[in-house]
Order: structure tokens, then sequence, then C-alpha cells
């Protein structure tokens, strides 16, 4: 099985990667960071004895992403699936944040997920492909002041969905993983702690999440929530009105950043 | 969460660092026929290596995890020990007790919790402090493996040749070293 996972060297990208090490996946790892993914090759191929190949690549450069697709060409690999884990956001209110910084989050957690998507779809495995796209809680709610991050995982949220239908008869299954919390980093440890209750009850362990979710894409399911409270949670953005839900989100996270980020 | 290269960090900065770090210094610790301390804990008892899944991928659990790290230490001060006593490198662990350091500072949710409630009841840490001094100082290298209170104590019975070779092996594996190739200082 050959699994191409985009943000390897990132918290999830470790975790589901060594969990694909473990099944005995061989993987194609690319990150725009090169010493992390240096790292995380080096980490798997001592554990495991996998075969890994990295490749640096700034997947919201189509200059950049083209001649990592030449390198996977010129030894005609096929996928046989595609963990689309690379995506970031930057804390704050919409008017506080960098201009630049904003359009960077659509640029790689829409733009360059569609970008790279595309590129492995037209070099899969006919007989059956998997994709997975990592969207999050956060795409079941309209959420000031992370409203950018939110908008663009809902984006991902519906592409999935769609694509999973237009795609359905072509042997290939398209999962969207919509996770709470996660610790992937210390940065994301002191927005958890910060967020009290709230934040150790949404907050799933990381292997697990990676194991169940290969576990359900192979499986062919759809929409995966990690954990009971998230897929309540989940349920609340179907039945309450979203401006209301927007309000509650604004008031909840006012408090967390100002206790987060100063 | 795991370091970088995906390793579970307890084990990678409880035990695997200490290895590198010991690989780093072998040459000159075996010319100065040296002494490696290493800081264990009387957690390492009541509990075996998870050699199938030595990360705990599968399950899990922060507090399984530091008290595996502490049996590695033990582990490999009996490997280094075995390996090197002959050359003149003495190997020992330490069992500091209970110290009020900050220790589970950083954890959060549960894990900071129980330490809190438990530091409560440790020690300065010049009282383990003592221990170590007392394996420096020494003039002949004292023959025990594991130490409290300056005295030589009981330790699990996992502690075996056996294990200790196995977790050397691994360790070497998962650091991309082998000790047997160190070369030595001329």
């Amino acid at each position: 099985m050959n699994v191409l996972i985009t943000g390897a060297s990132g918290g999830l990208g470790r975790v589901l990667a060594n969990e694909c090490a473990s099944r005995g996946y061989n993987l194609f790892l690319t990150d725009i960071d090169a010493r992390g993914l240096y790292s995380i090759q080096c980490g798997i191929e001592r554990q495991y004895g996998a075969t890994v190949t990295t490749r640096v690549c700034d997947l919201t450069n189509a200059e950049s992403v083209d001649e990592m697709l030449a390198v996977m060409d010129r030894y005609a690999i096929q996928f046989d699936m595609l963990l689309n884990v690379a995506g970031l956001d930057f804390e704050g209110e919409f008017l506080q944040r960098d201009r630049e910084k904003i359009i960077k989050i659509i640029a790689l957690n829409d733009e360059a997920t569609l970008r790279i998507t595309h590129a492995i779809l037209n070099r899969r495995n006919k007989k059956h492909f998997t994709v997975i796209f990592v969207s999050s809680l956060a795409s079941m709610f309209p959420m000031p002041l992370k409203a950018t991050y939110a908008a663009t995982k809902r984006f991902l949220f519906d592409f999935a969905i769609s694509l999973r239908q237009e795609l359905k008869k072509q042997n290939v299954n398209v999962l969207v993983l919509c996770p709470g919390g996660l610790v992937t980093t210390a940065e994301a440890m002191k927005g958890i702690a910060a967020q009290g209750i709230w934040g150790d009850i949404t907050t799933n362990s990381l292997e697990i999440v990676a194991r169940k979710t290969l576990d359900r894409a192979l499986k062919g399911n759809k929409i995966y929530v990690p954990g009971s409270i998230n897929k309540t949670l989940a349920c609340f953005g179907y039945l309450i009105p979203r401006s209301w839900i927007a309000a509650l989100i604004y008031r909840r996270w006012n408090g967390v950043q100002k206790k987060w980020l100063t | 969460m795991t370091t970088e290269d995906g390793y579970e960090q307890q084990f990678a900065l409880n035990h695997l660092a200490g290895f590198l770090l010991t690989y780093q210094l072998l040459p000159a610790l075996l010319q100065a026929n040296g002494r490696v301390i290493i800081t264990g804990s009387q957690s390492h008892k009541h509990i075996k290596i998870h050699w199938k899944d030595v990360m705990l991928q599968k399950r899990y659990n922060p507090l399984i995890a530091y008290k595996q790290s502490k049996l590695c230490n033990i582990l490999f001060a009996k490997g280094l020990k075995d390996r090197y006593s002959q050359q003149g490198l003495k190997a020992y662990t330490v069992d500091p007790g209970l110290v009020n350091t900050d220790i589970g500072n950083k954890c959060g949710g549960i894990v900071d919790w129980v330490w809190k409630f438990r530091k409560n009841h440790g020690v300065s840490a010049k009282i383990p402090a003592q221990t170590y001094a007392y394996l420096c100082e020494q003039e002949e290298a004292p023959k025990g493996l594991y130490y409290y209170l300056c005295k030589e104590q009981t330790y699990s019975r996992q502690v075996t040749t056996e294990n200790a070779d196995q977790l050397f092996m691994l360790s070497e594996r998962l650091c991309g070293i082998q000790y047997g190739k160190r070369s030595v200082l001329k």
C-alpha cells in the first residue's frame, strides 16, 4: 500500500505516519519543514524498518508541487491512499490579524489541499483508493475569532462529501475527519489547557484517533468525529440556529484566547 | 504527544536521551574509569517492558509510560555495567524518592493533578543529591546497581541481563548508533 501524507512532520501527520508504518504501508511523506521531515523519516525507518520517501514541498506553491509530482512520475509511483493533513491557523480577531496571514490559511487549508488531491487522484491505483481530509470539529459551527480557519475547514467538509459522491463508482472512498482538540504541539496543549474542562473533554488521544481514522476510511465510512462529546457538539451544530452558536462561541473563545495568548 | 522522530516522549526523554548522551561521552568515560548515574525511581517496579509496543501506541497511558521509562533507566544501567564494568566504567541508578520539584507541572489534566497531590509529601532535592554525591565520592566504586538514601536497594525482577540486552539493542536501533563501534580516545 503506497500512502502519501502531507504535513507529515506536524503532530497529527507524524502519528498517522507511525500508524501507517506499523501496518507495513510504504510511505511518501511531504512537509514544508525539512528538518522535521528528516526526523520523522529517521524515526520511522529505525522503528519499523519501513520504506519511507520524503520530499520537502510548499503545497501552496504550484511549482514546488510540480517538482514533487515529477519525482513521483519518474519512479511511476501509484498511490493507494492520500492523507491530507497539512493545515494551519493563526489565532485572533479578523481585523487584528495580518492580512497575508489570513490569506495563507485559505491558501494552505483549501487551495493547496485541492491542488494535491487533484494531482494524486490522477496518480491513483484504479482498483481502490482512499482519500482522507483532515477537517475539524470547527467545521460544524461558525466560529468567531477562528472565523477563517473554521470556514476553511467547512469548505473541506462539504467538498469531501461531494467528492465522495462523484467518485463512488470509481472505487474511491473519501473520509473526512473532524477532530476536536488534539495534543499535537506544546502550543496546542496550552490552548487546550486554557479552555479548562471544555478543553479536556473535547480532546482525544492522537494515537487512537489516528488508528480509528485509518480503520474507518478502509471500511468505507464517510465522516469521523472522534469522541462522544464531540459528536454531541456536532449535532448541536445542526440543531441550533447558526447565529446563536456564533454568539455563544464568541463569548467562550474571547475568554479562552485572552487567557491563552497573553 | 511524540518527539520529532515520532517516538513516545517519556521513553525518548527519560531513556533514549541519556542513552545517546552516554554514547557520545563513552570514550571519555572509559578513559577516566567514569561512573554513570541514572535517575530512576521506585515506580520502575510492578511493570514489564511492553516489547511489542514500546511506544504504547495501542493504549497510551502517561503514568504507564512513565513507569516503563523508569524501568528502562535501571535496565540501561544494567546493560552498561554488563558491557563495560570490566573496563572500569560503572553504572548506577538512583531512586531520588519523592522530591518536591516542578515535575508534572506542564502535563495538564489528570497527570498534573496526580503529581500535585503526590509532591506535597516530597522532600527537598538536597536529600537525594547526597546519594549521587555518595556514589561519586567513594574511592572504591560501590558494587550495587540501585541506590536510595546512600544504600543499596532491591529492584524489580524484570531487571535481567536478557531484558537489558534487548533494550540496549532496541535503543541502539532507535538512536541509529552502535556502542560497539564507538571509537576510543587516543
